[in-house]
Parts: C-alpha cells; structure tokens; sequence
C-alpha cells in the first residue's frame, strides 16, 4: 500500500569546501512511518538533517513538506512547516538543576512578564503524557532522571511543541539494554499516533526491528531507498559499508612480515576504564593487526589505556604488560616511548600537533630525550634541521620553505610529518590511530608504505581504522569492536560481508 | 614591533586624556620624566620598582608558558619578605656566610612551596589554580600580619612594621646602591637582569623549556609525546614562586632591612600587566617592567605637580598601555587560521 509522499528531499547538495557532504540527495518519507537513515560516519546524515532542522543551508534543492516548499537556502527556523519538524540530539539539550516541566514551560511563547501558570502546564503536560504512553515525573530536577527519562522529555517538549516529524539522531547510543528496548516500544507507539519518525542510526538490529522504510547514505549519495522487508540485514550492512570494488585494486595484502617467534606486545588481562572485559592480546614483530569497528565503541578509552596516557588518577589501567620482553609496571606515556612504543592519535589537530609552532618543533616534540637531538638538555638546532630535512624529503612533505608553521601545511601533509615523527627512531611498536583519515591518495599511499617499511625491520603495528579498506589492506590479522569489548578475530582470506556485519550486529561470532 | 606601536599609541591616548582633563601635555611629560629620571635618586627609586616588576612578570611568565595563570605572584613574595624578615631579626648571630645563604635560600624555597601548594592542589585534585593562588594570596598577608605585629614588631616605631634586620644580612659591598646614594635601588637588579636572560635560554634553547611551552600550548598533544604535563604544571607554579619570592632580596636584604605591611606596590599583580605586554617574552620583561616602574614612580607625583590629575591617573595609563599593546599584537593574529583543508578530505569512490 503506497500513501503520497510527505516529506521530500529534492536534489539537496551541499559542499563544504570542495568536499560534497550531500550529494544530489533525493528520496522520500511517507507520513506515519518510521524512516531510518543509515551510513558510517561522515556519509552525510548529520549535513542532511541539519539542512532540514534548519541549522544548516543546502547549495541546492529544496525540501518539501506536503506539498509545501521549505526554502533550504535560508536559515530560517520558525517557519510555519519547520515548526512541524523536531529533533531529539544525540547530547541532550537539557539544563540539570530545572525541573523537568520547566524545561518545557521556557520553550512556550508568551509575554516574558507573564508569571508561568504551573498549574495548567503540569494538566497540559499530564494529558499529553496519557496520550502518548509516556510517563515522566514532571517535578523532580532533570538532572535526577535517569539517561532514558531525559530522552522521554526531550521528546515530549517536541510534541507539546507540536512537532510532526520527529528526528532522532542515534538514539539508543546512550541507553542501556532493557531501556533500548522500551525506546522502540515508544518509536512503534509515537508512528501509531500518526507522527512520523526519522531515524539515524548504524545499528541495524534497530532498524531491522521497527523500521518501515530505510535509506541508505554513503559518501553523502543515497545509495538505495527501500522498504524494510525487502533486504535482509547482512544486505544492509553490506550497503552501508559498501563493497567498493574500485579500490581494491591493490587491496591484497603485498606481503606478509610477520615473525611468529618474536613477540613485541603482550597484554594479558589488561583492564581499564569502561571496558565490558579484561583484554589479551599477542603482537609479533613485524604484524599488523587492523582493529576493525564503528567509532565509539570503546576504540579510544583502549589506546588510551595502551598508551598509560595520565587520564583520571582511578581509573589506572591494570594487567600484565609487556613490551619487548620487559614486563612493565608503572608505566607512563614518557616510559614506554622511550622503549619503543610510539603512536599516531586519532585526532591529528589536537593530540597530534601544535598547530602555531613550526615543523622542527612538532618533529622533535616526541623525540626530546633523543641523544641526537639534545645533549644534556640543551637542543641542538642544526642537528634538529638536517633530520627534519631528511623527512621532509623522504616522506615527500610539500613545504614551501624550510621550517613553516604546521598550520600552514595540508592535512595530507601535516599527516605524513606525524608519520616521519613517529616512525622515527626504530619503534618496536606502533600504535597507528586513523592513519589516513583527511588524507589525500598519494599521502595514503605513502604513509602506508612507509608503516610496512617498518614492519619490515620487525616493529609490530596496531591499526585502528574506521575505514575497512585500509584494515584488509594492511592488516594480517583482524580484530572487531564492538560495544566496548572485542567481538571477533579474523584471519586472511578476509571475508569483508562477515567482518562488516560483526561491526554492526552483535552476538554473531566467528 | 606591534608592541611598541602599541605602546606609543597607548602613551599617545594617555596625553590626550590628560589634556581632556585640562593638563597640558608639556606639563604632564615633564611630571612624569622628571619624576622618574630627574635625580639619581628618583632614577634609583624607579629602578626598584622596576626590579620587583622584573621579578614578579617573570613569576607570572613562566606559569603563563606552562598554560598557567599565576595570580599568586603577591601571596609568594610576601610569604618571602616575612621569612626573610623573621629570620633577619631572630637569628642576627649567624656567622657570615651560612647568614648569607638562610636569609638568601630559605625565603625562596618558601616562596616556591607557597607557588607549588596552588600546583599540587591543580595537578592532583584539579582546583583551578586562579582560585587557589588568589586565595593564598590573601592567606599569606593574613600569616604576614600576624608574624609582623606578634612576633617581630618593631618597638620603636608607630608604623605596622617589623624589627630591623640584623646589619649582618645586608649586600656587602654593594655598589650600585653606593652608586644610587640613598635611594633603594640595590644589586638585586644585577641577577633581576641575569634571571631574565638565563629564562629567556632555557625557554628557547633546552628541552626542558621546549617542554614547558609544549605543554602550555597544547597540553593533549604533550601528552601524547610522552612529556608528563602534570609535573611540568607543578614544577611550573613552584618555580613561578620562587621568582616571586626574590623580591624579598630586593625589599628585605637590599634596600628597606625590615618588613613594613602594605609595602608591596601591588607587585604581584602588576607582575601580570608586565608580563602581559612582554608578551611573555623573558627578554622583553625587561623594558616591560621599567615602564611600570616609571609609572609606578611618576604617579606619586602627579597628585602633587599637576593641577588636575591624581595618582589613580597612574593607574588608569597602564590599563590603557595593557590595553592598546594588546589590541596591536591582537590585529597580527587576526589572520585567517588555517584549518586542515576539507579538500583533502578523501572521497572514497
């Protein structure tokens, strides 16, 4: 049964810069149905539904909703038919010390003199809480409620408000198990009531469950609008993660270095914050092991308790470490750089660098104990200048004189400087944390090259990657996460549609 | 060179107001030159001044490097001043030289525990250190008072002052008081001058300098490289007071001898206003902090050679001096940031 459309997307474009965040999106939502929006991080989901929030201006196209034009060009968020769209934030908008019926009475238009008739509102929003089947207490402080109470607020402000399409954006990231579960109770219960959902999510158990209709983003296209029903929940993931055959023309793994007899790392019931279970891996010299997973599922609380970064005082990672050989305790960030475990951050701008100072300066920032670069504390700058120099070359970093400022550079470029400094010096084991991300092809290149030219001296690599195709390229070993632990482990001859829906889809091992 | 475009046009403002106010420009330079350079001794005073500044912008500057904004810089040299004045009175025995070294070592070592206690409280509890320095600020004048007018007070004298110190514990020799007669100008200034240079060495030329200013610019990607920013932070306040702490040299062993309450020309905090327009240069400090000293020696006299201007107008020059220095070097920096190019984002089709 196909009802008119409701909600159309047209041809929305919009670039930042010269990288199209949505492109040419069209596709439709039928009113009183839930549409889930999916696709990996930066496929364009955020872009798209801040165009239609009304915080973001499209390029081009429009957005209508029946049959009415939304003028996407402007800013404008009081609009008659934007009233009608509301949207529940992945960080709850809420101020803690209210009560949580004021937090719906500040958003009521009235003379700002008029003293707040309590009374009425708190009527007003018990019915509304009966209509809906959503219960809340509407005198406790909002910063008592519990995370699924606060969202259930979030949501009755939007239809107190009115709203007719209700945006949620990953909804369930902050709920526990059995809070999940009532959420999509909710969802199924808000469609039957004749308001239409929108979805963002990568969880496709969700979708799966109580979707009617799903549209599929990647690199800001929309690959495919479907029914629910017609696709079954590997296709999904397959879909969302894409099969992009084109660039795996030199995905096969050249060659392997791996040397089984040597073990560089070893971890054994290593525990630390926030991590569902104690943790024990082996790394031998000269492998790369890919640590596969969607961001946020406990990716950066590993590094950082790899990497002993001083974090809060209790929560001290615990277990065995080795390194080399040596067992370590007590260890700190200084300790094990200096025996050999050095590591690329995730975010190159503000762990990576020091974006006003110049290239010498970011080089040496993790090599000051270096005998070469400082004799009894005191910097030796023309030894400093001719290494700099020498990567410069090596790595084929574009500068455009000899020692500018990092900010000057191109992220490729800035990148590949983080590379030289850290595959400096002989590591014996390197933790590479998004290696490539914003970063042109030929930089990929390489900075890839260059990591497998050290392996090949036997310095064991850990990869963490949200991009699958640099893992299978890379890696020798695969390791997925998801939901704060390590769900699968997975040899060559990878099978990407496995690994790609153990990313997703929890409970399924191998 | 924007910070000396800032300064004049700041000068300039200053003899505007004055003449708004209805003093003559002419006048107005003249009080302040004369008031400052006339005599040795006005030129003597002026430099004493100028050598606490030196010693409290550089207190302030080295926590700024460490990303640290040291308002303590008064709490730690008074905590100094009355150390060096409680030992000057009560133990005037000591042979000459171990003198030397307790009323010299012991007032700054106070002075960077007094720094490091804010340090400690930031690295361990994460107070902020803005807080804590102000509040042991007034902690210290609250210990200071007490030890003044309880233990060490001066029976001879009307004022809420201490006893002398024991003339065993003065400079010997020292030649540029000789030099400034009478006025209290003393070779504190000497090693003011040393101090700002050898910060200015470690700062650019050592590891340990390059760690401190890692730390102050962008302490997650210190972390990273493996340099701990928590005992950088720490080391940073307690050295910040140990700087502070020389003034005691200054007031106590080299020109004043006793410790008077509210002798501090609002030091400590004027140490930030220096700091600020050396744009925490060390090197810079220098004519940063003579400037103050101008100021902080032609204000008294404004009250009394001009007509219309009062010594609060002193003030109110080096709020607009601040001001203007930074609103230059602000227009520098104006320049468009450059952010990591979205072109090189890449498109992975």
């Amino acid at each position: 049964m196909q009802k008119a459309a409701y909600l159309v997307f047209n041809q929305i474009t919009k670039a930042y810069e010269s990288v199209l965040a949505n492109d040419n999106i069209s596709f439709e939502v039928q009113k009183g149905s839930i549409h889930a929006l999916v696709g990996e991080n930066g496929a364009g989901k955020s872009t798209l539904m801040k165009i239609l929030f009304g915080l973001e201006t499209a390029d081009l196209g429009f957005i209508s909703l029946n049959d009415k034009k939304i003028d996407t060009l402007k800013l404008e968020r009081k609009t008659s038919e934007r009233k009608k769209i509301g949207m529940v934030h992945q960080h709850f908008m809420l101020a803690g010390p209210l009560e949580a019926w004021q937090h719906i009475a500040v958003e009521i238009d009235s003379n700002p003199f008029k003293p707040i008739g309590k009374r009425k509102i708190l009527a007003d929003l018990n019915k509304l809480s009966e209509k809906y089947h959503l219960p809340l207490d509407w005198e406790e402080k909002i910063e008592n409620l519990p995370v699924g109470f606060q969202q259930r607020l979030e949501i009755l402000k939007l239809l107190y408000l009115d709203a007719e399409i209700l945006i949620f954006d990953e909804p369930t990231a902050v709920l526990t198990l059995i809070e999940v579960e009532k959420f999509l109770q909710q969802l199924l219960h808000l469609k039957r009531s004749g308001k239409t959902i929108i979805l963002i999510t990568h969880k496709l158990k969700e979708v799966k469950a109580i979707a009617d209709f799903v549209t599929v983003l990647r690199a800001g296209k929309v690959i495919e609008s479907f029914a629910n029903q017609e696709k079954s929940i590997e296709d999904l993931a397959c879909l969302m993660m894409g099969e992009k055959t084109e660039t795996f023309l030199n995905r096969k793994k050249a060659e392997s270095f791996t040397q089984k007899e040597r073990t560089v790392l070893e971890i054994k019931n290593f525990r630390f914050r926030n991590m569902r279970t104690p943790l024990s891996l082996k790394i031998s010299a000269g492998e790369i092991v890919g640590f596969a997973g969607v961001e946020g599922n406990g990716q950066n609380q590993l590094i950082e308790a790899l990497m002993h970064l001083p974090g809060e005082q209790k929560n001290k990672p615990e277990g065995e470490f080795r390194l080399n050989g040596t067992a370590i305790k007590q260890a700190t960030t200084e300790s094990l750089r200096k025996m050999g475990l050095h590591a690329f951050p995730e975010d190159r701008w503000d762990h990576g660098m020091i974006a006003d100072d110049s290239l010498s300066e970011n080089f040496i920032i993790s090599h000051l104990e270096n005998k070469r670069f400082q004799s009894k504390g005191i910097l030796n700058f023309s030894e400093i200048g001719k290494v700099l120099k020498e990567k410069i070359r090596e790595f084929a970093i574009k500068v455009d004189q000899i020692n500018p400022k990092m900010s000057s550079l191109s992220g490729g470029n800035q990148q590949k400087l983080v590379a030289a400094r850290e595959l400096f010096d002989n590591p014996k084991v390197l933790i590479a944390v998004h290696p490539t991300r914003g970063v042109d092809f030929r930089s990929t290149q390489v900075i890839h090259e260059k990591i497998q030219d050290s392996c090949r001296q036997g310095m064991g690599c850990l990869l963490f990657s949200s991009d699958l195709d640099e893992i299978l390229k890379m890696s020798d070993r695969v390791f997925v996460m998801l939901n704060h632990k390590i769900v699968a482990e997975f040899h060559p001859e990878f099978d990407e549609r496995a690994i790609a829906k153990s990313m997703s889809i929890e409970g399924i091992q191998h | 060179m924007k910070s000396l475009a800032g300064l004049l046009f700041g000068i300039l403002i200053c003899i505007l107001l004055a003449n708004f106010a209805g003093e003559s420009a002419i006048n107005f330079i003249r009080t302040i030159g004369l008031s400052a350079f006339g005599s040795k001794y006005d030129l003597g005073l002026t430099l004493f001044y100028t050598t606490a500044f030196i010693f409290t912008g550089l207190s302030v500057c080295w926590s700024f490097h460490a990303g640290l904004f040291n308002i303590g810089a008064e709490g730690q040299l008074t905590i100094a001043c009355i150390t060096a004045a409680y030992i000057g009175t009560m133990m005037p025995g000591l042979g000459s030289g171990t003198s030397m070294l307790f009323i010299f070592i012991i007032p700054l070592l106070l002075a960077a525990v007094w720094g490091g206690i804010a340090g400690w409280l930031k690295v361990k509890k994460g107070s902020h250190e803005v807080i804590i320095t102000m509040m042991l600020n007034f902690i210290a004048a609250a210990i200071a008072n007490w030890i003044t007018l309880e233990k060490i007070k001066n029976p001879d004298s009307q004022n809420p002052e201490s006893r002398p110190i024991s003339d065993a514990f003065y400079f010997s020799n020292d030649f540029i008081q000789n030099y400034f007669t009478d006025s209290p100008v003393n070779f504190s200034i000497l090693i003011a001058v040393v101090l700002c240079f050898l910060l200015y060495y470690i700062l650019n030329y050592t590891t340990y300098g390059f760690k401190l200013k890692a730390t102050g610019k962008n302490a997650k990607t210190a972390q990273w490289s493996g340099i701990l920013t928590q005992r950088i932070q720490l080391q940073a306040l307690t050295f910040s007071g140990l700087l502070a702490g020389f003034v005691a040299w200054n007031e106590i062993v080299g020109s004043i001898h006793k410790f008077r309450l509210g002798f501090s020309a609002d030091y400590g905090f004027v140490g930030i206003a220096v700091a600020l327009l050396s744009r925490n240069n060390p090197i810079l400090i220098l004519p940063s902090a003579f400037l103050f000293g101008v100021l902080q020696k032609g204000a008294s006299d404004l009250d009394i050679e001009t007509e219309f201007i009062t010594r609060d107008f002193a003030r109110i020059m080096e709020a607009i001096i601040i001001l203007s220095v930074i609103g230059f070097s602000m227009i520098k920096f104006n320049k468009k940031k450059s952010l990591p190019k979205s072109s090189e984002i890449k498109n992975d089709l």
